[in-house]
């Protein structure tokens, strides 16, 4: 003991009043043990399953001959084959996924479009005509081209074309058709004299100075020889 | 040592035998104890319950003391002292003490009436001049034997502390009963 020996009349007082006994009164100390005993049979029978159970694992996680590295190896080589089998199915349906995928990517997407407001301004508007250039139909004759039969030809639903009047896809197999504008050659209604290509009228034919009458080309593709 | 060991092996696997053993072993001691720090006999009572009880739960749970059994169960009833302490700060002197030291004693000598003077005295100074520290340390270091070392543990400070709460402690209690040792010797 460490006690500095000046303190050895105190250490002496002290050591006497530990003998004295502050007794553990029998009535008090029997009725304490007897509630001790009861808790301990409540814990033991009930921890005792809890136990038993937790032998049974213990028992069963060693009965395997495994130790823990690896159970740890066989984990991940697990998951390994999870992930492996995972993208090979999806590498053999790719293109139903693919589908599967558009079919969300695709949709139409629907958007409400508000009108801008009307507002009333100073400056008059200014009427626009359409130019005739944008109106004009381009014939053009068999002769000078030939489409391919397969080539798509542009109609307009519901407006049938009538072979009548040269004007479709009876007068010449690649005539383009414009949409709105009536088409056909020599119609002037619209201010249109139809000269178009292959219709323009023939120049009148000038006497060459050098009285020369060789070969000319006319532009029909054709050579004259006056 | 190796049968505390064992009865604290056998314990932790709920044997009723082991905890029985422990109950038996141990209950009068902790009573001692907190009948000299609460000085009531049903409030030691029921520290006694409240230390077996938790014990069982420990036991129960998989916890519990590992080796040293006395040092857990006095450090358990040190906190419910506390707790309890604190709660109702209640501070009566060791009378029940001093009480069983008078039983017994058919016709007290000379002697032993300054004995007993000399421990009420003691006893009161205990009480009334030192701390709560101080007054735990000395007893579980002088009346309950526990080494430095363990009283650090159950009290939860540090050993040199410890030495230091001590040696303020018996140095107070020697102050308060100097007269009287004076007399005495």
């Amino acid at each position: 003991m460490e006690n500095d020996p000046k303190y050895n009349d105190v250490l002496q007082l002290l050591k006497k009043l530990k003998d004295t006994h502050g007794t553990y009164p029998q009535e008090l100390l029997a009725i304490r043990r007897q509630g001790y005993l009861k808790q301990v049979a409540e814990v033991a029978g009930g921890a005792g399953l809890a136990m038993g159970f937790r032998t049974t694992v213990r028992n069963a996680r060693g009965a395997s001959g495994l130790p823990p590295a690896a159970g740890t190896l066989l984990e991940a080589l697990l998951v390994f084959a999870i992930v492996a089998e995972s993208a090979t199915l999806a590498y053999f349906y790719r293109a139903n996924l693919v589908e599967y995928f558009q079919k969300f990517t695709n949709q139409p997407r629907v958007e409400e479009v508000a009108s801008p407001p009307v507002v009333s301004s100073l400056i008059p508007s200014i009427q626009m005509t359409p130019s005739p250039f944008l109106t004009r139909t381009v014939v053009v004759s068999a002769t000078e081209t030939e489409t391919p039969a397969l080539t798509p030809t542009l109609q307009l639903a519901g407006q049938p074309t009538n072979p009548s009047t040269g004007q479709g896809s009876g007068s010449g197999g690649g005539q383009a058709v414009s949409t709105s504008v009536p088409s056909g050659g020599g119609d002037s209604s619209n201010g249109n004299n139809g000269n178009h290509y292959g219709q323009t009228p023939i120049p009148e034919r000038t006497k060459d100075p050098n009285n020369n009458d060789s070969v000319t080309n006319d532009g029909s593709g054709s050579s004259r020889n006056n | 040592m190796t049968d505390g060991i064992a009865l604290l092996k056998a314990a932790q696997k709920l044997d009723e035998e082991a905890l029985t053993a422990i109950f038996d072993q141990y209950a009068p001691a902790i009573y001692k104890y907190t009948l000299r720090l609460c000085h009531d006999p049903i409030t030691a009572d029921n520290i006694v319950g409240d230390v077996f009880a938790q014990l069982l739960e420990q036991f129960a749970g998989g916890k519990g003391p590992r080796t040293n059994l006395r040092s857990y169960l006095y450090q358990t009833a040190y906190h419910l002292v506390v707790d309890r302490s604190r709660d109702n700060q209640h501070n009566a002197p060791l009378e029940v003490a001093v009480g069983t030291y008078e039983k017994g004693r058919l016709t007290p000598t000379q002697t032993q009436i300054e004995e007993r003077v000399m421990m009420e005295a003691l006893i009161s100074a205990m009480n009334t001049e030192l701390t709560e520290d101080q007054r735990h340390v000395i007893i579980l270091r002088f009346l309950e034997d526990f080494s430095l070392k363990e009283t650090a543990e159950i009290i939860g400070k540090e050993v040199n502390n410890i030495k230091v709460i001590q040696n303020r402690g018996i140095a107070k209690l020697r102050k308060a009963l100097g007269l009287q040792l004076e007399e005495s010797w």
